[in-house]
Parts: structure tokens; C-alpha cells; sequence
């Protein structure tokens, strides 16, 4: 016999304060497995710092004014190859959506160039814009262009026509069919392209500051790994982490928030 | 209000090319305050003339006017639709569904919100007005679609087999309520069904549409006052009435189908 849901409810809610215990049990026992390694000299603190030395270093990095530049710089390139590219891939996406003709000849290379490594075209970039913020800003943009197109296509494809045909029906303007049928209906997809889009400027942006660069967090992880300070560069990974970690379970829950019609996840729209 | 449907045809092209007449020559008139039905088999072209009726599909041969204007598009205050799958706008909670119609016509949030709960206090629904489409059954979404088309105040209800997607007892059970509540709003309604006890029981008028193209074959009077009660079903009336439409739908077919 099937138990009451209530009474389901209590070991499901056990089981879930049991997982997240033995979750961060293990990784305390990490993080303190890994000091001891280092302090006994079993790994080489040079190649691998103890993360008591990384958080102390982090401590230094965020009073540091050069450290604070370098990640005011990346920021605002991220930022900008977000808005470039995701703007870029909303109008690309929209047109394609609207004609199946643009689709059917341009849906196919968008789909080829997305699966394939973008970093190769990084030196043209580099060529075109030199080695200022605007060249990571740019081949960010193209990074996540890709992503949000195929994404926000994606989005669309859940638009049913039986809406769009109460919404004629009822006597909606272009601007209404827009605003009350096809964002709404395409919103999954739409928040998944501005994720894919943030993460891939993100990426985009990283990737070309590690390869050239005169300035941004690329640059500085450049510097301290070629002077063996570890602890800095594991510092500037761990902030990076947690600024992601953080922005996801915003996105997670403002994305949770808008569709909280939706009873169930059956119409969330695959993601590439 | 005065609808006149004259010598309505409309044909559109097949994906091959090939040209396909959906409805030939359809005279019609609908008059203020009545409720008309229109049944025939699969294909006949009932949706299509109520589409047409509606503004929604353009007659390629023809006119149909509502006293005397004609009908070039689209104007839910004149004719408002009730779909057979609701289509509910999921993201939108139920008075704003409700409300559909006059926010696209500029309608202020206040004053359209205000009219959509007073008609789903109309169809019984006030007390679900803030929940979203999937959290009510069937019926109740379809109570929905009803009062959606109620809050045009439209001249002419166009209903699409309004109730095809229910069970049989909430059918029977939502028809007879929507039926006295349109006859206390003193609506006029078409209303397009596959179902013979849905079409007397609503109807002033039985239209009978046979297909191959679709045209009106015969039309018959439902002599009895409306809003009515659900024994009416059990009446001798109700029950020759229901044999003669059985008996051309499925004992003549050559009327009604072939051209």
C-alpha cells in the first residue's frame, strides 16, 4: 500500500539533509587531507599550495589595487561580449525564426561552426583588435553568438500555433503576438541562450586573455604562474568559481521564478 | 445584430497545388439572440464557415456581413471565438486569460481585470481567478475560454466544438451550464459539434452540412424555449428530432456527402 505523500515526505527530506551532509563532509575532508599532504611534504607546496596559503592569498588579491583592475577589466569585457553577442545572436535568431527560409540556409552552418573549437579563429581576433580588452570582448561575443542563436531557436520551436491563433483571434497586434504568445512561450529557451551566452562570453573572454593579452584576470594568472605562486593562481580559480556559483543559483532561481507556471518540465527546451 | 452569410465559397490550394473547395455557396442567416449549431461529417467545412464567420479565413468568392457590414478580419467585440483545446495561455493566470481579449484591445490593467472577474463569477471560476491553466481541469478551463469570449461582449459567440474535450458527464454537465448562462446574456451563438444530443439541445436551428464541397443540406427548428433543462433530452420531441438528424447523418449518406 501506497504511503500519504505527507508521510513520504519526512525520510525524502532525511535523505536530502543526510546528502548534503556527507556532501560537504567530504569536501572538508578534501580541503584538509590536501593541507596535511602539503604540510608533511607530500605534495611540493610550490607546484600545489595549501588552501590555508590560497584563502590567504585571496585575502591579499581583493585589497590588492592591481589585482582589483585586472578584474574590473575582465568584468567589463565579459559584460560587453555578453551584450554583443547575445544581442547579435536575439536578432539573428528572431529573423531566422520568423523566415524558414533564412533558416534552412543558415541554421545548418550556425549548427556546423557551433560544434566546432572557436578557439582556432582566436588569432584573428587578435589580429583585427590587437591585444586590448575589446579583442577578448569581441571573440567572446562570437563565442556565445553561436550558443544563443541555436538556444533562442529552441525557444521558439515550443511556440504553439493554437495561441498565436487565439491571439489573432482576439485581435492582437503584431507587438501583442510578440509580447503575450512568442516570448513567453519561448522563455525557456530564451533564459537558457542568455546563460549559454554569459558563459560562453565568459569563456570566450578568459581564453583570449590567457592566450594575449595586456591586461584582465589573464594576464595575472600569466604572471603568477610563471613565478611558481601557486596560491595566487588557485585564489583568482577559487573567486571565479564562487562569482559562478553564485550568478547560477541567481539565474537558477530568476529562471524558476518566470516559469513558475509551468507545472511540470516537460516542455523545457533541450540545451546545447 | 443580423449576420448574412451569401454565396460563400472558399477554396485554398493543397501543399501539391491542386485547388480544394472547402465550402461552396453557403447562404446563411443568423438572427439576434439565436443559437445555431451546425453538424455533418468530418470534413464538411464547419469549422471553416465559422472561421470564416469570424473573420479569421476569407471567403474566396462571396460576402458575409453582421447589418450590414462586412466582415474583412479579426474583431472579437463583434464575433468572439471558444476554441475545442481552450488554448489558454498557460504563463497567464486565469482572470488575466480571461482578460486576453481587452488587453489587446488597450484596455487598462484595472478596468479589463475587473471585467474579467465579473464574467468568471458568471461561469462559476471566481474563486480560481489568480491560478494558472494547469492547475484546473478541462471544464473548468474551457468555463475559462467562455468567459474570455464573454468579456468582449461580442455580438456573436463562434464556438468551435466547444466541449469535444471533455468526458461525457462534464460535457453534458458544462454544456447545459454555458447554454443558460449565453441565454441569460442573451448572446448569439454558432456553435460547431459532432455530438446530435449537443446540437438539439443547444440549437434554436440545426444546420446540417454534408461534404464534397461543404454546403448546408437541410436545417431543422428546435420548437422549444430556451434556457432548457436537461429532462428536454428525455422528450418525445428531442428524440424524433434526434432520429431524423441520425438518419441523414448515418442512414443517408448520399446527401450528405456526396456533391
Amino acid at each position: 500500500m501506497r504511503q500519504p505523500s505527507a508521510q513520504r515526505g519526512a525520510p525524502r527530506q532525511r535523505r536530502a539533509h543526510s546528502a548534503s551532509l556527507l556532501r560537504s563532509a567530504i569536501v572538508i575532508g578534501v580541503i584538509l587531507l590536501w593541507e596535511i599532504l602539503v604540510r608533511i611534504g607530500v605534495i611540493d607546496g610550490d607546484f600545489l599550495s595549501a588552501p590555508t596559503e590560497v584563502v590567504r592569498a585571496m585575502a591579499d588579491l581583493l585589497g590588492d589595487p592591481d589585482a582589483q583592475e585586472a578584474f574590473r577589466r575582465t568584468g567589463s569585457s565579459i559584460l560587453l561580449a555578453f551584450v554583443m553577442g547575445t544581442s547579435a545572436g536575439l536578432f539573428v535568431a528572431l529573423a531566422l525564426g520568423a523566415s524558414r527560409l533564412l533558416r534552412e540556409a543558415f541554421l545548418g552552418p550556425i549548427a556546423f561552426v557551433l560544434s566546432t573549437p572557436k578557439s582556432i579563429f582566436l588569432p584573428i581576433f587578435t589580429l583585427i583588435f590587437g591585444l586590448g580588452g575589446m579583442s577578448a570582448a569581441a571573440f567572446g561575443a562570437f563565442e556565445s553568438f553561436f550558443y544563443v542563436v541555436v538556444n533562442v531557436i529552441g525557444g521558439l520551436g515550443l511556440v504553439e500555433q493554437r495561441h498565436l491563433k487565439v491571439a489573432d483571434a482576439f485581435g492582437a497586434r503584431t507587438v501583442h503576438r510578440y509580447a503575450d504568445v512568442i516570448l513567453p512561450a519561448a522563455l525557456p529557451g530564451i533564459f537558457a541562450a542568455f546563460w549559454y551566452g554569459i558563459k560562453h562570453a565568459f569563456l570566450g573572454v578568459m581564453i583570449a586573455q590567457l592566450w594575449a593579452s595586456d591586461g584582465g584576470i589573464g594576464p595575472l594568472i600569466r604572471t603568477y604562474s610563471a613565478a611558481l605562486k601557486t596560491d595566487y593562481v588557485l585564489a583568482i580559480v577559487l573567486l571565479i568559481t564562487i562569482v559562478a556559483v553564485v550568478a547560477g543559483a541567481l539565474w537558477t532561481r530568476a529562471e524558476t521564478r518566470m516559469n513558475r507556471w509551468r507545472s511540470t518540465g516537460a516542455a523545457t527546451v533541450a540545451t546545447i | 445584430m443580423t449576420m448574412n452569410i451569401e454565396s460563400v465559397t472558399l477554396t485554398y490550394e493543397r501543399a501539391k497545388g491542386d485547388p480544394v473547395t472547402a465550402i461552396r455557396d453557403i447562404d446563411l442567416e443568423v438572427r439576434r439572440g439565436e443559437f445555431v449549431s451546425l453538424i455533418g461529417p468530418s470534413g464538411c467545412g464547419k469549422s471553416t464557415l465559422l472561421h470564416c464567420m469570424g473573420g479569421m479565413l476569407r471567403p474566396s468568392s462571396g460576402r458575409i456581413t453582421v447589418d450590414g457590414e462586412p466582415i474583412t478580419g479579426p474583431k472579437p467585440s463583434r464575433a468572439a471565438f471558444v476554441f475545442q483545446d481552450y488554448s489558454l495561455f498557460p504563463w497567464r493566470s486565469v482572470v488575466d486569460n480571461a482578460a486576453t481579449g481587452l488587453r489587446f484591445a488597450g484596455v487598462r490593467k484595472a478596468e479589463r481585470r475587473a471585467v474579467a472577474m465579473k464574467q468568471l463569477e458568471l461561469v462559476g471560476l471566481d474563486h480560481v481567478a489568480e491560478s494558472y491553466p494547469a492547475e484546473l481541469s478541462g471544464g473548468m478551463q474551457q468555463r475559462v475560454a467562455v468567459a474570455r469570449a464573454l468579456a468582449m461582449d461580442p455580438q456573436i459567440m463562434l464556438m468551435d466544438e466547444p466541449f469535444g474535450a471533455l468526458d461525457e458527464q462534464s460535457r453534458r454537465r458544462i454544456g447545459i451550464e454555458m447554454s443558460n448562462v449565453l441565454t441569460e446574456a442573451e448572446k448569439t451563438v454558432v456553435m460547431v459539434t459532432h455530438s446530435l444530443d449537443e446540437a438539439i439541445f443547444w440549437a434554436d436551428r440545426v444546420l446540417v452540412m454534408g461534404k464534397g464541397p461543404g454546403r448546408i443540406v437541410r436545417e431543422f427548428v428546435v420548437d422549444a424555449p430556451r434556457p432548457r433543462r436537461l429532462d428536454f433530452m428525455t422528450t418525445a420531441s428531442f428524440d424524433t428530432l434526434r432520429a431524423e438528424l441520425f438518419g441523414l447523418l448515418e442512414g443517408a449518406p448520399e446527401e450528405v456527402v456526396a456533391p
